[in-house]
């Protein structure tokens, strides 16, 4: 049988069908909290609290934009190649015009950068990601970079808007659902 | 129920049993990367700019996982994480566990099903397989409030 899939069909056996489980799947339990997404709060709950202390926000919202943008911490960026160390819990990029031109200035914290893609941009540009050495430098970059965006903002809604308006590529709707699975997982 | 239909859906377990095992694929990852890059205008992106990569979704094995990104020029990545259903093509915006899809996605998805030889009965359950946690944690968008236990 399908995992996750709870097919009743006992009613064949029984008053002779028309039972109401009859061929419905049903609905399994709901976990509070995904594994994936407990591991990743446990790992940065305190990192990341340190910097929406520093911004005036959640870390519920801190763990969910990075978590979404690190892919709970599998996304491409978060994994070393050569002298690039990974990290890139939020994804912050700088942009050059050439691939051969001198990387802009270095992003606070940053250990440098990883050139993801050789398609240019439609601003004609092609996009370094910056790396870190940890969440902590990350998150740190992050609160100097972009934290004027989401100053004293705890409200989920309106931090996910924040985001969607400013590079971050993710929908209102999904920041807010992610923002309340991170919550459910808050040790 | 009756006895016909009670051996059908006896008959269709006992199949879905016995292939589900051996997680067969029907599609490969060429295929289901084409896929992702043929739904990206559901999301409002055009494959154009988009750079398709591997993305390690330990919490979803069995599909097919990628993070599509362009340069956002804000000083941001613009990332999405897709995950690709291996057995009907099915392509799922992984963290808003939502279906996405296009017209010639949808065609394609078709294309895969008649040649996978499964039984059209199977397609639904197979189809509803999602990826992570979509089936057994519901993300209904919140309220947008956070609770004080929380904070």
């Amino acid at each position: 049988m399908l995992a996750g899939e709870g097919w009743e069909v006992f009613g064949c056996f029984g008053d002779g069908g028309g039972g109401t489980g009859g061929d419905q799947p049903t609905q399994p339990k709901k976990p509070p909290c995904p594994a994936n997404v407990k591991n990743f709060v446990n790992a940065h709950i305190g990192d990341a609290t340190t910097a929406a202390d520093l911004i005036g926000t959640s870390p519920v919202d801190i763990l969910a934009l990075s978590g979404y943008e690190s892919g709970w911490g599998g996304g491409e960026f978060m994994t070393a190649q050569g002298s690039y160390t990974g990290n890139a819990f939020f994804n912050l990029e700088g942009e050059i015009p050439t691939q051969t031109s001198t990387t802009p200035t270095t992003l606070y914290l940053s250990t440098g950068w990883s050139q993801p893609s050789n398609k240019k941009n439609p601003d004609n540009q092609y996009a370094i990601v910056a790396g870190y050495a940890n969440y902590y430098d990350a998150a740190m970059s992050f609160v100097n970079y972009k934290g004027g965006l989401f100053g004293n903002v705890t409200d989920p809604t309106a931090f996910g808007t924040i985001a969607s308006k400013n590079g971050f590529g993710i929908s209102v709707s999904t920041f807010v659902s992610i923002a309340n699975m991170v919550a459910n997982c808050l040790p | 129920m009756s006895i016909r239909a009670c051996f059908f859906v006896f008959a269709l377990i006992l199949w879905v049993s016995m292939t589900s095992p051996a997680i067969e694929r029907t599609i490969d990852e060429q295929t289901a990367r084409r896929l992702v890059e043929g739904a990206l205008p559901a999301l409002g992106e055009s494959p154009k700019w988009m750079n398709v990569g591997p993305w390690r979704y330990y919490w979803a094995p069995e599909f097919y996982n990628f993070s599509v990104y362009r340069a956002g020029g804000q000083g941001v990545l613009v990332i999405y994480y897709i995950s690709v259903n291996p057995w009907t093509g099915d392509v799922w915006d992984a963290m808003a566990c939502k279906r996405i899809t296009t017209p010639e996605t949808k065609k394609e998805q078709d294309g895969i099903w008649k040649q996978s030889g499964i039984p059209s009965e199977a397609r639904e359950t197979l189809s509803n397989r999602s990826p992570a946690d979509c089936t057994t944690y519901t993300r209904t968008g919140g309220t947008g409030k956070e609770s004080p236990a929380n904070r």
